[in-house]
């Protein structure tokens, strides 16, 4: 969902001094001084433009979480000081077995027992275990799998998975619960999500509620991050991270993680055209991504297929979106993190 | 499926015939009428909808921090643009039009802006012209940086908001118009005299 700004009146050709059209939206000759102001005066700017997860809870959690207290309190002064030590929270998440016999810090996993932050929780090929993240929601750990707490605390939760797979099921305000892998950070954004990391090879994330923020891990150098909403998927590249959210089914699966393989760099008219034939509805995240990745020749031939496939508003500029601008971008996501 | 259609598909039965009962009684009259997307993303905020609130502070947060940025210390700015946001989301029962989101919005960071100067006691913007300290907390800019904010700071109150916005935020005059509310021509009147007394402060000469 975005802002779509109102359409304004044209500007009349040649109104204004040299200069002004620059100064209004960048068109024209720039003005010497707007440019130098605008080069020197951006570091003072906002930095971020997602809203910080401590910026307090809308009005409907805020109304929840005042019952919940108002409860809470009635119940701490009611029961005696013995009891309410017991109701202290574990230093850890509670974890359950669901088939075999998982282990958590190396000790098998007793019913009622508490993963310890810190401590790895481990799957064999025939157990399963689910585990509570914290008060906001539950990890299913499917067998074969290596996870562990790495932190918990009131803004932030977060998990490593060394390989195997889960099933995260998160109810709670965005970025508030975070997976680390090698390849990949998974940002929760409120929602459903399976995340599978293999000990070698790519992993892969599927949404199916809401959806996650991939990242490549801080320092590593590696591409693009990746937005993926309910009903797409990703493979993550242990070496280069995140790569294009695709539907999975599409035309174009293959050429896309064929072209994450090989670099996006490689566009060439045969991989464009083959864009075009095979792009369709289902297709719109995907290609708000590629329009990011292929080199700027190519992004008029991507607009294009978009275009053909949604009804892009008014508002979007074309040549604003060939530059990438921001604000553009944005606007565009807002389209087609919706359609299909 | 745009997002209109998106939008009216998430729509509770109630809230579209609301909408359509809205529209038939001529209540938004055209000249004012939020488009659909506009709508739906602030009554997904009214719901509590996180991922609203995320998709408003996408769009407005820069616009906020450049009025914040007119009033108070520039290691201040951020900090309250959060702080409008958190306010915004605890008082959006009160906005009374939803297409009016971003002048609600400007205007609530206009008022912290002027209680954070009576709670701190700092001289305000545009007063003594005080110089730009490059304090804790605030990203390092350049002397000549430093002197043109204080120019900045030196204008009335209309003309430094919008070259905050223009130059520190990098906005567009259409995106300005779009954010606060102003018409374009307001807009377009702020950037050029807002431009000219600038380079009377900074002693330079006019543009040809």
């Amino acid at each position: 969902m975005t802002y779509t700004p109102p359409p304004g009146p044209p500007t009349p050709p040649g109104a204004g001094r040299a200069g002004e059209d620059y100064l209004w939206d960048r068109s024209g000759e720039p003005d010497e001084l707007a440019a130098r102001l605008e080069s020197m005066l951006a570091p003072a700017g906002l930095r971020g433009t997602e809203l910080p997860t401590d910026t307090g809870t809308p009005v409907v959690w805020v109304m929840r979480a005042r019952v919940v207290l108002a409860l809470a309190a009635m119940v701490l002064f009611a029961v005696s000081a013995g009891v309410w030590y017991g109701l202290r929270p574990a230093r850890g998440w509670r974890v359950e077995a669901v088939a075999g016999a998982p282990t958590a810090g190396g000790s098998k996993v007793k019913a009622g027992g508490t993963l310890r932050i810190g401590a790895w929780l481990e799957t064999d090929g025939a157990s399963s275990a689910s585990v509570s993240v914290a008060d906001i929601g539950r990890l299913d750990v499917s067998p074969g799998s290596r996870v562990r707490i790495r932190e918990s605390a009131d803004a932030r939760h977060a998990l490593d998975l060394d390989h195997g797979r889960i099933e995260a099921t998160i109810h709670a305000p965005p970025r508030l619960f975070f997976v680390h892998t090698a390849a990949a950070l998974a940002t929760d954004m409120g929602c459903r999500y399976e995340l599978s990391m293999p000990r070698d090879g790519k992993g892969l994330l599927r949404v199916t509620l809401g959806w996650v923020l991939l990242e490549a891990p801080a320092g590593s150098g590696s591409g693009m991050g990746a937005r993926v909403p309910r009903g797409l998927s990703c493979a993550i590249d242990p070496v280069s991270g995140p790569g294009t959210p695709f539907r999975e089914g599409s035309k174009i699966e293959g050429l896309v993680a064929a072209l994450d393989e090989r670099g996006w760099g490689e566009v060439g008219d045969v991989e464009i055209e083959e864009l075009v034939r095979g792009a369709g509805g289902g297709d719109e995240v995907t290609l708000w991504h590629v329009l990011q990745r292929v080199p700027a020749e190519r992004r008029g031939a991507v607009i294009d297929v978009l275009q053909a496939i949604i009804a892009l508003p008014e508002p979007l500029d074309r040549a604003e979106l060939e530059r990438l601008d921001a604000d553009a971008l944005e606007r565009l996501w807002g389209e087609v993190m919706w359609a299909g | 499926m745009t997002l209109v259609q998106r939008a009216k598909h998430e729509w509770t039965h109630a809230d579209a015939l609301s909408e359509g009962a809205s529209a038939a009684a001529g209540i938004h009259p055209p000249e004012s009428a939020p488009s659909g997307a506009d709508s739906a993303v602030v009554r997904a905020a009214r719901r509590g909808d996180r991922a609203a609130w995320g998709s408003l502070y996408r769009t407005y947060a820069r616009m906020v921090h450049a009025v914040l940025l007119a009033r108070v210390p520039r290691q201040d700015a951020e900090d309250l643009t959060h702080e409008v946001f958190a306010r915004a989301m605890r008082a959006i029962g009160t906005l009374r039009d939803d297409a009016r989101v971003g002048a609600w919005l400007a205007a609530a960071a206009r008022n912290l802006g002027s209680d954070h100067l009576r709670r701190t006691k700092h001289a305000p913007r545009g007063g003594a012209g005080e110089p730009e300290t490059q304090d804790e907390g605030a990203v390092r800019i350049g002397d000549e940086a430093s002197r043109a904010l204080e120019a900045i700071g030196r204008l009335p109150e209309a003309y430094r908001e919008t070259l905050l916005m223009r130059f520190v935020e990098g906005l567009t005059g259409p995106q300005i118009a779009a954010r606060t509310g102003m018409t374009h021509g307001s807009v377009r009147v702020n950037l050029c005299r807002g431009m000219e007394l600038l380079r009377s402060e900074l002693g330079m000469k006019e543009a040809p």
